[in-house]
């Protein structure tokens, strides 16, 4: 069975990058970083939303930044760009760091994309363009080539498959417990009726459980 | 969480999801703020597979059953229906919809989650290198790619700079039939002005040089080289301690001075603080890193809890014991 989805639901957000919510505390480090203390301002900004851009363009293009180093360098690139566009950002009278952040996010890894593969991305759109579309029509447009985002993988071939069927095939009840962690309620009193154990002791089989499965990773892994 | 736990949740995310339901919500929205969310996702997948589970297909929308301003602004924990954080689980996909939602929308909530160690590693890596690339880009007026892309709008003077190069085609419509735009002379005087201008600014406005009034950890006396760092350690506990007045009544005064002392930590944290202390073992450095960041964080938080409306004799005795706290720690390490 192939489990897969698209990550492609960017029409209900896409209008959502207009009209992102700027609280107090944040907007009291935009206005350092746009007023008298840029540098500290800066800094708290980098701090609060660099995880949200790592995740979003690892989330947005998958299969570029999967690679953790070629994520940081679009990263590191990508908040050098915010400094050197901090005066228009800041002259503009409707701010929005976290939407022109993640644009600038995009921008970057889409001109790295025209960089290295021109011949497979023909037309990457100009400034204009991109303000015009959003970086999420500029990534759709990328994914009809490169399949940007998609994520495809077979249950039957996945680590975690093999070795949750190694652990039933050895110690059945611990690979019960466990299994049922993921089940409704009810299937956790099955457990418990099934081998007449207690909870605690369901706990234990399941920790058993996680580190048979932890060392098969571990030996799948190496 | 032991060592154990911590290597668990690298290799296989999903079998760290609590034994407890109870626990799964706070779970969850570490795991949808952190970056291993994709693998989480898959595994999920896997055993939902083994385990027979087929949840009725539902979408996002339907999950979010019209909680969507409640979820964004107070996460998953408050009025949240225990079988709809079970049904996130059932259908992994759904985390996924669900983090998209958050990383374009989350409010303060989201943004203020505690992360991982592993992200937090990897977020100070990048951002300590784009501080490095700031930091050793030379001075506007050498006019390097680099200085005008990185430390040159941090500063007013070369947002001047900026600011002169945005404004260029204004000088040249305006000086159409008055003077001539190829004019040497006119470039050599605009040319003057302007650099004469940047100089200014620069000396007046850099940001990067410490605020003539700082405080606390921005005081401009811990700026003088110190001959140890365990002296410069016991000069910062005496600055905070000189600083911090323990009797306000004034909400607003508490409050700047909360800010003040909250952003002076980043002087400590990633500034020129940081380098008066490269004597020390690297431990005990980290640990003052640590130490400031969690102060840092309480600062915000009190700042917070008074504009939520709490009263000063509420908050300020609070704010009091952390300075005191902070003293009694900065003074530890220097003896140890």
């Amino acid at each position: 069975m192939i489990a897969a989805w698209s990550i492609d639901s960017y029409s209900d957000t896409a209008t959502n990058l207009c009209t992102l919510y700027l609280g107090n505390y944040r907007m009291d480090e935009l206005e350092q970083f746009c007023g008298s203390a840029p540098r500290v301002g800066y800094l708290r900004l980098l701090e609060t939303y660099g995880g949200f851009l790592r995740n979003f363009l690892k989330r947005k293009f998958s299969q570029i930044t999967y690679d953790e180093n070629r994520l940081e360098d679009f990263l590191q690139e990508t908040w050098l760009k915010v400094l050197n566009n901090r005066l228009s950002f800041c002259a503009s009278s409707q701010r929005n760091f976290r939407a022109w952040l993640f644009q600038i996010g995009v921008n970057e890894v889409m001109q790295d994309i025209r960089k290295k593969r021109p011949e497979i991305h023909p037309h990457v759109p100009n400034q204009a363009e991109a303000n015009h579309q959003g970086p999420d029509e500029q990534i759709s447009k990328a994914e009809q080539v490169l399949e940007f985002g998609r994520w495809r993988f077979e249950v039957e071939n996945h680590d975690l498959y093999r070795c949750m069927r190694q652990l039933k095939s050895t110690h059945e009840h611990f690979y019960d417990a466990l299994i049922s962690t993921y089940l409704e309620e009810a299937a956790e009193k099955e457990v418990l009726d099934k081998y007449k154990i207690d909870r605690d002791t369901l706990y234990r089989w399941r920790y058993e459980a996680k580190q048979r499965v932890r060392n098969c990773m571990l030996g799948a892994v190496s | 969480m032991n060592e154990h736990d911590s290597n668990l949740e690298l290799i296989v995310p999903a079998l760290c999801l609590p034994d407890e339901r109870r626990a799964w919500a706070a779970w969850l929205e570490k795991q949808l703020v952190g970056s291993e969310l994709p693998k989480l996702v898959e595994q999920l997948i896997v055993l939902g597979k083994l385990s027979g589970n087929r949840p009725p297909e539902i979408t996002l929308q339907d999950w979010l059953a019209g909680d969507k301003a409640n979820i964004l602004s107070r996460g998953l924990q408050k009025d949240i229906a225990q079988a709809r954080i079970e049904a996130l689980v059932r259908n992994p996909a759904l985390l996924m919809e669900l983090q998209e939602l958050i990383l374009l929308e989350g409010e303060e909530y989201w943004l203020r989650l505690p992360k991982s160690s592993a992200d937090q590693a990897f977020e100070k890596s990048v951002m300590q290198k784009v501080l490095a690339r700031i930091d050793s880009a030379p001075n506007p007026s050498g006019a390097t790619a680099l200085s005008s892309l990185a430390s040159g709008p941090l500063d007013n003077s070369s947002s001047t700079a900026l600011a002169k190069k945005e404004v260029q085609p204004v000088v040249r419509s305006s000086s159409v039939g008055t003077a001539r735009p190829n004019s040497r002379s006119t470039w050599f005087a605009l040319g003057a002005i302007a650099a004469t201008a940047a100089a200014v600014m620069l000396i007046l406005f850099n940001p990067f040089t410490v605020p003539k009034k700082g405080e606390f950890f921005a005081a401009l006396e811990l700026q003088a080289p110190a001959a140890t760092p365990q002296e410069s350690l016991l000069r910062m506990a005496s600055q905070v301690s000189k600083d911090w007045k323990s009797n306000l009544t004034d909400a607003k005064a508490l409050r700047r001075q909360l800010v003040a002392f909250r952003d002076s930590c980043d002087f400590l944290i990633y500034g020129p603080l940081l380098k008066s202390l490269e004597g020390l073992p690297d431990e005990k450095r980290e640990l003052v890193v640590s130490r400031c960041q969690a102060w840092k964080k309480t600062a915000t938080e009190l700042i917070d809890s008074l504009e939520a409306g709490g009263s000063v004799g509420e908050i300020q005795p609070k704010a009091d014991e952390m300075i005191k706290k902070l003293n009694a720690k900065l003074l530890e390490i220097a003896q140890a």
